[in-house]
């Protein structure tokens, strides 16, 4: 009798714990909360796509860091008193382990990522857009993926050319959102999803784009993507590629038919209210965090007396104050000592364009200078147009050769503190100038690109880091 | 005859009670014999008479005698070591002789002893799992020291890394080693039952480390722990003894038990002891002389002429060569001290029929040697059972204790970080206006003055139990408890700091532990006494809810902002002409600030849990235990809401076979083995939910929304899986005492934290995986023995010692890089410790250039110094052997003990080498030098330790960053010897009849001396912010870390 009365108290002891049912174990903490409630509309998701353009524009992307990045390790800036991450850059010893390489890649990363973010979930509102809204918000995610993949396998691999397959190590593609580790690939396979993404793009882009389920706030800069702001960058993309015959395609259509007017005023390029020629544009409000152009208005000079953080080379201010004439001199230079101060980014909140006609007439002027496309004729009205603008004297009698080494010195002034210099120089070399040197190194030496950061090389095992230094 | 308390105690102790004491007129003589079973005298023996302070000591004949005993019922205890302690009653007539004489049973004493096990006690003889014990005496060795610290040396398979000197700093325990990566690799801690609230990173290091500002100091979960209320501590080192918890056994279990009252004559103690404090050694850095003439000798090395310009702060505040010239500052002195330390502590106890009751109350004020840092505890207990039944006790465990810290920074930044680093010896305190801080943000004197912290921690610990045996063997216990913990970091910062205005903060955490569990118990024995079984079953379940709030404040406006903040943060309420200040309605925990608002509701979390433990005994010598707990967490992720934890150990008491039973020499010999599972639950569990950004950013004046972290359904707790095997041995009666236990662990399953790499990641940039596997495996050998043992002289040593192997055998697809412990090198990599540097080698200086020559990958010379490529895991920070010794001496009433603890093996990465004996920075982000710095290279031909000296990074094959250049060069021996312990006892002969029983007097001494090849403290861990760089980046890896401190202390103990 005693045992049975234990045994049954035993039981009761054993139901009393193991007869709950495991719901009450399902505890959410309180800031989390569902997807289907954040994510609940297209506007949602558009606000999604938005965080897309947010992070191109952060200042560690593509309104500041890369720019200078592409700049110090050429030949505009003088980097002699830099220490630190930038004196590594300018000394073409970058190593893994560096804030500038993590934040460029991590940024630009971020801009893929939210890309294919909106793209994995645009099938859960099907049925509430229409066919053009879906049309164009597939044509951003796209633009904005193939830009920030252009832009990564300029920074981190060597240049388009450098092998003759280009099955040289460039970064790795994400076509998906997913967690799962991406090794690099090829130069050329990322070329081509590069070219793939901004040609659907394009296709399925409007010629305007005030994004239709958002209502804009701000003036109509082109802070989206369109058509033109597409091909614009399939221009410059062929370009690099040394592929004349599509550059000039792509560049021509946007001059021609895009609708942007040439600014004639050369001290609007970099300016609050943005420039009439301005395909795509990174767009600054008043509102503090989007101050996109800060990093190029805190880091050049725009706070006298003040010197800025980065100087200019000699070498590039004795080319743009040869002719006195020359606005671009006038403006954008100022000697103090042995100092030279790039004025080109006066003010905070600036606009930053991606893609403007000055640079797509360059292009398309370049590119006939190779042979693609029309008569030098017309290359060399673009060039006079823009000599013009700079109160330097027309030109006139060039063709071929002649005119692409015009081009290309119009380039290095109009384009000054663009992020354009080193690789423009690394075409110049993969477009049969194979002993070109950078400064005073060889143009495709080990340090010449950017060391895989260890952020990206930590997620994914086996990944190859580029070679180190080399460059002298 | 009765008396009343004196009436202070009485307001003390608030429960009033009566006790009595017997008045002496008549006495008499006791004397009489003391033999062993074989009849031979045993010399030494003490016998005593209960409840009186007389008694005497067995001469060589094993005679005594004790006269003055008071006529009456008298109780003579005789003691031996290695013997059954013996008791006889006789009656004392007055003028007489009563003759008394005792045959001593061989004792089982050691093997005889409760432990306290997991739900439950054992005896030491039948435990099949490994339990180490440590009594609360053993713990007040270093009053304000927290109790794991006093642990150091005493247990084997119990790693102790006591990191800072930083008052009222905790330690990191690893028990046989670390089994987890990325989640927590601390032991679980439970206090009379109570698994306890621990969390490291609730003050400032956490992930918002302050704001950013106060990291490098980890909470300790034990502070509010007095020692002096500990009864015992207990570890469960294996899974047979560990698994009972669980899904959070895997790292072992630390057992506090309190004390209760033990002796039916009500016995009051006060204990105080006073000491001072002082760090162990401190780098010694480079004065202005020679530090002008080092950063001169890598200009002109560099190629440069003329003097070696002089920092750019130092030159454009307008000093000049000539002022560095003739200032020497040593800044130690300005914020290292001797600090004080006092404790008082008061406590009584008493044990009756119907109850037993123990108050105990403590005050400590401990000084650190850090300039304006202290740690201030008021702490009481009262733990009181009551047995209204025979068969019923309930039973109530209390403690409310409140710490007070006054904190500085600690390592980089902080005050003593600073005179280690960027206070240069000929840097000024002021410019040279005489009021403004020099260099502000790297003054030490600026960051002590012009930045308050101060911590409080509020904690109470309570159970109420009632325990029922409403049958023979049958037992029934049912418990509730409540651990409430209150935590706040109150921190000032002055406008002369900020360059704007006084800026006030409070970080505020709250943690609610509900926990209640029910067990039965049912213990059996056969008629004829072969077979003992027992079964205990219950259940648990706990719930944990903890709230997070910070607030912000600042404004000129408000006077006096600073006393506000760090007294009485929430009287800022109260003050309405603050328009920013807005009380919440309904919680005065929380209030909402104008500037900066961020209330978080933190972690609600419950556990459900079944358990159960079968024992079973044949013929006292066959033991077999299993046990089963079934653990459900609303931590683990939805796919996984369940685990199971089994276990099965078997003992064989060899000793009490017939063949053993009379041997002379083995008097216990048990052999034992064991497997379990065990589960480690302490992970970051919201890291299963997806999370969006809650930001307001925007593009073109469009705000925006992203996923800043994926969802991780599948994420659970990890597995240890054990196995154990060991022979405990005693001999010549207890003489000595021998354990060894071999064991290996392995854990799977273990979260490793993998990285998604950056050109796809979100701003999360990690995800949690269940994909490690750890071994590890060694072996622990303890021996305790009496070495002497005469009438007035005793030498006891206590020795134990533990080899440890840590191998990561997988880690998933994550690579080394992803696994990083913080700062430095330190990752996790597969085939190596957990905590591994990976690392370049540096192999010697080049005699001819100067030049570092360092190994690449494979082995081969090289100047180049190329992370990408040649890192590899170059040193464990973990040791191959660790242990300690104690040596006890006895003589009359003299006793002399010390305890060395040594390490072997272990490597410490000194990461603020590479700037304070590395490459030399002239202009900005300039360090002074450690005198590691003058060994260097001169001239062709020299063989030196450190490189040429160079203002750049590129002279040593690296690049221009540098900072990144680790490498073995800064990579060192970590071994040590240190005596950790020294104390020397009196215990004063009180007069007979005496009110007083007993006084003790003691000197003590803490880390007096420290033997190692390092040239500051070695044993070293460093507060972080993950529970990932705990476990690989925090031991063994110094940055600027405040050495441990070095203590005198006097105590007195008196009982009355």
């Amino acid at each position: 009798m005693k045992k049975y009365l234990n045994i049954s108290i035993l039981a009761a002891v054993l139901l009393f714990t193991a007869g709950c049912s495991d719901k009450f174990l399902e505890i959410i903490p309180p800031t989390v909360k569902p997807e289907s409630e954040i994510i609940a509309s297209p506007a949602d998701l558009r606000r999604v796509l938005n965080s897309s353009y947010e992070a191109l524009g952060y200042s560690t992307a593509m309104s500041g860091q890369v720019w200078f990045i592409n700049d110090v390790m050429a030949d505009h800036i003088n980097g002699t008193a830099f220490s630190g991450e930038w004196g590594s850059h300018y000394k073409h010893t970058t190593d893994i382990f560096m804030g500038t390489t993590r934040s460029m890649m991590a940024d630009l990363g971020k801009v893929i990522t939210r890309a294919n973010f909106t793209l994995d979930r645009m099938s859960q509102f099907e049925g509430q857009m229409t066919q053009e809204e879906k049309n164009t918000m597939r044509g951003e995610c796209l633009f904005l993926r193939g830009l920030a993949h252009f832009e990564l396998v300029r920074l981190f691999g060597q240049p388009y050319g450098y092998t003759s397959g280009n099955t040289h190590l460039g970064v790795p593609i994400h076509t998906t959102y997913s967690t799962e580790p991406v090794d690099r690939s090829s130069v050329g396979d990322v070329y081509k999803q590069v070219l793939a993404d901004l040609n659907e793009a394009a296709n399925l882009l409007p010629a305007s784009n005030p994004a239709p389920l958002v209502s804009s706030a701000v003036a109509p800069y082109a802070s989206y993507a369109t058509k033109w702001a597409a091909k614009g960058y399939l221009a410059k993309v062929y370009f690099q590629m040394n592929d004349f015959t599509n550059a000039y395609n792509n560049a021509n259509d946007v001059i021609e038919t895009g609708g942007f007017a040439f600014d004639n005023e050369i001290r609007n390029r970099f300016s609050n209210q943005g420039t009439s020629e301005g395909v795509f544009m990174l767009t600054a409000t008043d509102s503090l965090t989007d101050n996109v152009g800060g990093f190029l208005s805190s880091n050049y000079a725009n706070r006298e007396p003040n010197p800025p953080a980065i100087f200019l080379s000699d070498y590039i201010y004795q080319k743009a104050t040869a002719d006195t004439n020359d606005l671009r001199g006038k403006y954008w230079y100022l000697k103090k000592g042995n100092f030279v101060y790039c004025k080109k980014f006066p003010v905070n909140y600036m606009q930053v364009p991606l893609v403007h006609l000055t640079e797509l007439m360059l292009i398309r002027a370049e590119c006939i200078g190779e042979g693609a496309g029309d008569n030098a004729s017309k290359a060399v009205a673009d060039l006079n147009k823009i000599r013009a603008r700079a109160g330097v004297a027309p030109v006139g009698g060039l063709s071929g050769t002649s005119l692409v080494e015009a081009v290309r010195a119009e380039r290095e002034l109009e384009m000054l503190a663009e992020g354009n210099r080193l690789q423009e120089l690394k075409r110049q070399a993969t477009r049969g100038n194979s002993s070109l040197f950078i400064r005073t190194s060889p143009w495709d030496c080990n340090g010449m690109v950017n060391q895989i950061p260890d952020n990206e090389l930590k997620g994914v095992p086996g990944m190859q880091p580029n070679p180190q230094g080399g460059c002298n | 005859m009765h008396r009343n308390l004196p009436f202070h105690l009485s307001v003390i102790f608030t429960l009033a009670m009566m006790l009595s004491c017997q008045t002496l007129f008549a006495q008499g003589t006791i004397k009489g014999s003391v033999r062993a079973s074989g009849g031979e005298g045993l010399a030494g023996t003490a016998v005593m008479i209960e409840g009186l302070q007389i008694g005497a000591f067995a001469d060589e004949s094993g005679n005594f005698s004790i006269s003055d005993v008071p006529a009456g019922s008298a109780t003579v205890v005789a003691q031996m070591y290695g013997y059954k302690t013996a008791k006889k009653t006789v009656t004392v007539a007055n003028g007489q002789t009563v003759t008394v004489n005792f045959t001593m049973q061989d004792s089982i004493s050691s093997t005889d002893e409760v432990v306290v096990v997991g739900y439950g006690v054992q005896r030491q003889r039948d435990l099949v799992g490994a339990v180490g014990k440590v009594n609360g005496d053993q713990l007040r060795d270093n009053a304000g020291q927290s109790v794991e610290t006093q642990m150091q040396g005493k247990l084997s398979g119990l790693q102790v890394i006591q990191g800072s000197g930083g008052a009222g700093s905790g330690a990191i325990i690893r028990i046989r080693g670390i089994g987890s990566v990325s989640s927590g690799g601390d032991p679980l801690y439970v206090v009379d039952g109570i698994p306890i609230t621990q969390d490291n990173f609730i003050n400032g290091a956490s992930q918002s480390g302050l704001d950013g500002l106060y990291p490098n100091v980890n909470n300790n979960p034990l502070a509010t722990i007095n020692p002096n209320d500990i009864e015992s501590i207990e570890v469960l080192k294996d899974a047979s003894a560990a698994s009972i918890y669980g899904s959070r056994g895997a790292n072992g279990v630390i057992l506090i038990t309190t004390k209760k009252g033990k002796k039916e004559k009500a016995e009051f103690k006060y204990n105080a002891s006073v000491g001072i404090v002082g760090p162990t050694v401190l780098p010694k850095m480079l004065n202005t002389e020679q530090l002008l003439k080092v950063r001169q000798e890598a200009w002109e090395n560099d190629g440069n002429v003329g003097r070696a310009p002089l920092p750019n702060v130092y030159v454009q505040a307008g000093y000049t060569y000539a002022d560095a010239e003739k200032t020497n500052n040593d800044w130690y002195k300005e914020v290292v001290r001797t600090g004080v330390k006092h404790e008082h502590s008061l406590s009584y106890s008493q044990s009756k029929k119907y109850f037993t009751n123990y108050m105990g109350v403590t005050y400590l004020n401990s000084q650190g040697y850090m300039v304006g840092n202290d740690f201030d505890r008021l702490s009481g207990r009262w733990n009181f059972d009551v047995k209204p039944m025979k068969n019923l006790t309930f039973s109530v465990n209390s403690s409310l204790a409140q710490s007070w810290y006054d904190r500085v920074r600690q390592e980089y930044g902080s005050p003593l970080g600073l005179a280690m680093s960027y206070a240069l010896p000929f840097y000024p305190t002021y410019m040279p206006d005489g009021k403004t801080y020099f260099n502000r943000g790297q003054n030490p004197l600026a960051v002590l003055n012009l930045q308050k912290w101060k911590s409080r921690e509020t904690r109470t610990i309570n159970s109420f139990k009632a325990t029922y045996t409403p049958i023979k063997n049958l037992t029934l216990n049912a418990t509730g408890n409540l651990d409430y913990m209150k935590y706040g970091d109150y921190i000032f910062e002055d406008s002369a700091w900020t360059q704007g205005s006084d800026i006030a903060k409070y970080f505020g955490s709250r943690t609610v532990n509900w926990s209640t569990y029910a067990t039965a118990q049912y213990d059996i024995e056969s008629k004829n006494k072969l077979h003992k079984m027992s079964l205990m079953v219950g259940g648990e379940f706990q719930s944990s809810k903890s709230d997070i709030s910070r607030l912000k404040l600042s404004e000129i406006a408000i006077n006096g902002l600073e006393k506000f903040a760090l007294y009485d943060f929430k009287s800022l309420k109260n003050l309405d002409t603050v328009n920013q200040v807005r009380v919440i309605p309904g919680d005065d925990n929380y209030i909402e600030m104008g500037d900066e608002r961020s209330i978080l509701k933190g972690d609600r979390s419950l556990f459900a849990s079944f358990f159960t433990r079968f024992n079973y005994k044949f013929k006292d010598r066959w033991i077999l235990q299993a046990t089963y707990r079934r653990d459900g967490s609303s931590k683990f992720g939805p796919n996984r809401r369940f685990g199971d934890f089994p276990s099965v150990g078997f003992g064989y008491v060899m000793s009490e076979e017939s063949f053993l039973k009379n041997s002379k020499v083995i008097n216990f010999l048990k052999f034992k083995g064991s497997w379990g599972l065990t589960g480690n639950a302490n992970i970051n569990w919201r890291s299963q939910f997806p999370l969006y950004s809650t930001d307001l950013n925007s593009y073109n004046g469009n705000g925006v929304l992203y996923q800043t972290q994926f969802a991780n359904p599948d994420l659970q707790w990890e597995v240890g899986r054990t196995y154990d095997g060991g022979v405990e041995l005693g001999l010549f009666k207890d003489r000595i005492n021998m354990d060894f236990t071999y064991y290996y662990r392995r854990t799977s399953k273990a979260v490793i934290q993998t990285f998604i790499q950056a050109s796809s990641g979100p701003i999360s940039d990690v995800i949690l995986k269940n994909v490690g596997v750890i071994d590890n495996q060694g072996f622990e050998f303890s021996i305790n023995s009496v070495n002497i043992s005469t009438r007035n002289f005793r030498w006891k040593t206590n020795f134990n010692i533990t080899r440890n192997t840590n191998i990561v055998r997988s880690v998933g697809a994550a690579t080394a890089d992803a696994l990083d412990g913080g700062f430095g090198d330190m990752r996790t990599v597969v085939g190596h410790p957990v905590a591994t540097n990976y690392i370049i080698r540096f192999d010697h200086v080049d005699p001819a250039t100067g030049r570092p020559v360092y190994l690449d990958k494979d082995g081969k010379e090289t100047f180049t110094y190329d992370p990408s490529v040649n890192r590899v895991a170059a040193g464990a920070g973990i040791p191959k052997f660790m242990g300690g010794i104690t040596n006890t001496f006895n003589y009359k009433s003299l006793d002399f003990s010390f305890l060395w603890v040594f390490s072997y093996g272990g490597k410490v990465y000194d990461d603020a080498g590479k700037r304070t004996y590395g490459v030399i920075n002239l202009n900005d982000d300039v360090w002074n030098y450690t005198t590691e710095v003058l060994d260097r290279w001169r001239q062709p031909g020299d063989v030196a330790p450190i490189p040429k000296y160079t203002t750049s990074m590129i002279n040593w094959g690296g690049s221009d960053n540098q900072w990144q250049n680790n490498s073995t060069l800064f990579l060192r021996d970590a071994s040590y010897i240190r005596l950790r312990n020294v104390q020397l006892g009196y215990n004063m002969p009180v007069p007979e009849n005496s009110k007083i029983s007993a006084v003790r007097f003691t000197l003590t001494g803490n880390n007096l001396l420290l033997l190692t090849n390092y040239y500051a403290d070695p044993e070293v861990a460093r507060g972080v912010p993950t529970a990932q760089q705990r476990n690989i980046g925090s031991a063994n890896n110094s940055f600027l870390t405040p050495p441990q401190e070095r203590s005198l202390l006097l105590g007195i103990n008196a009982t009355f």
